[in-house]
């Protein structure tokens, strides 16, 4: 089958190609023209993340070489965009040293790197990602909760949220994530008072 | 809550679901689906291409890399292919580096180094030994001037390091290969990694929990 008769098929009918033929030519071929097709995007999404070219280039390369391999086990029960999509999620992330809920980004920049966990961090270890959701729910506004949370926990640049989220204000998303941490310590802080003076009662 | 959450891998299905399908109302209220679907949707469509990124360079790497994968799949169960040392031997240019070279090698591979002092030094690997002996890796250049790299599998292995050396064994560069037995280095990165030497050595370490568990033969750089 020709290169071009390939590209007209959808995700789904070369991923069957690529089944049906197993590791002959043509399944290589239809596997080759599935991952062409996301190349661009997923280079563009790991750069996005990362911002250098380099990096972006080799986890790029990296997650292509691991959906080639592991397009096998994939049983078609999701999209094969969203499936490779998880790919170069977790390889960014792993890639990267995640954005705390509690400390502001220019914080983060300006301090100098202490071995000692600070305060922070201490509060970051003992909430989870579900007590967080929960705070979040409680305590911001859907902007600020989907502004945090890709923040915090898909790794975006605070540029690429501000782009994303259409946000037009001057100071983009930064001010946006500066204000929902500052009312995120504060609901955490009521409830550890609430908590302190629950069990206080009980005793 | 947390179990009603959609996973990630669904998502290219919810994207064509109806607004008011139960799963599109919970992307609204979950800040957790709602950011990971904005980020999905973000993937999916990538414009604005972002300042600086260099997507027609990624592109001729990326497609190399395909191929490459593609090819490696069917060599597989065959006889394993790998660019000889003697095939570039053969077909380069004799430089005084090389005679250097070939003498360090035959040093490396036999497992010994001499001390300044005249000394023997056996290679001390840590976390275990190795249960064979790996072979040297495979150096290639593609037509854009990356250094196209391949090693076997060595047992034990959770990830990998690529070590660039210089002629006189300086240690000028690694790469962390996070899985996988191949990888392709681009001219800009390998300028660095090498020292700007254009020439020098290239081994693999074998990791497991960070240790190193076993280390190939070096292989030569082949001239560019």
């Amino acid at each position: 089958m020709k290169a071009a008769d390939l590209e007209q098929r959808t995700d789904r009918e070369l991923l069957s190609l690529a089944q049906a033929a197993g590791a002959g030519a043509p399944g290589r071929q239809a596997v080759s023209v599935l991952l062409e097709r996301y190349q661009d995007r997923v280079y563009i999404w790991c750069y996005r993340i990362v911002r250098d070219h380099e990096r972006a280039l080799d986890l790029a390369q990296e997650t292509l070489i691991s959906a080639f391999r592991k397009l096998d086990g994939f049983e078609g029960r999701s999209g094969f965009s969203s499936w490779l999509f998880v790919i170069a999620r977790n390889r960014c992330l792993s890639a990267l040293r995640r954005p705390s809920p509690w400390e502001d980004d220019d914080a983060v920049l300006e301090t100098i790197p202490d071995p000692s966990p600070t305060p922070d961090e201490e509060l970051e270890r003992r909430i989870d990602e579900e007590s967080m959701m929960e705070l979040i729910r409680e305590s911001l506004d859907p902007m600020e909760r989907e502004a945090l949370w890709l923040r915090c926990y898909e790794g975006l640049p605070v540029d690429e949220i501000t782009r994303l989220l259409r946000i037009d204000a001057a100071t983009g998303a930064r001010a946006i994530l500066q204000r929902a941490r500052r009312r995120l310590r504060a609901a955490l802080s009521a409830r550890d008072n609430r908590a302190r003076g629950g069990s206080g009662a009980e005793s | 809550m947390k179990q009603d959450c959609i996973p990630i891998e669904r998502f290219e299905e919810i994207l064509a679901l109806p607004p008011r399908d139960p799963m599109r109302l919970h992307l609204d209220d979950c800040p957790r689906c709602r950011a990971r679907m904005t980020a999905f949707r973000a993937f999916l469509d990538p414009e604005p291409i972002p300042e600086g990124a260099r997507v027609d360079d990624a592109r001729r790497v990326l497609t190399a890399v395909i191929a490459r994968e593609a090819s490696r799949s069917v060599r597989q169960g065959q006889s394993k292919g790998r660019l000889g040392f003697f095939d570039w031997f053969t077909g380069a240019a004799w430089r005084p580096a090389l005679a250097m070279a070939v003498l360090l090698i035959a040093a490396l591979i036999g497992g010994r180094i001499v001390t300044d002092d005249g000394g023997v030094r056996q290679p001390v690997l840590r976390g275990g030994s190795e249960s064979s002996a790996p072979a040297p890796p495979a150096a290639s250049y593609l037509s854009d001037g990356s250094l196209h790299l391949r090693w076997q599998p060595m047992e034990g292995a959770e990830s990998y390091r690529v070590v660039f050396y210089a002629l006189d064994l300086a240690q000028t560069g690694s790469l962390a290969i996070d899985g996988g037995t191949e990888t392709i280095v681009t001219p800009e990165r390998l300028g660095s990694l090498e020292a700007g030497g254009g020439s020098g050595f290239v081994r693999i370490e074998a990791l497991r929990g960070g240790d190193r568990i076993a280390l190939s033969p070096p292989a030569v750089l082949p001239p560019r």
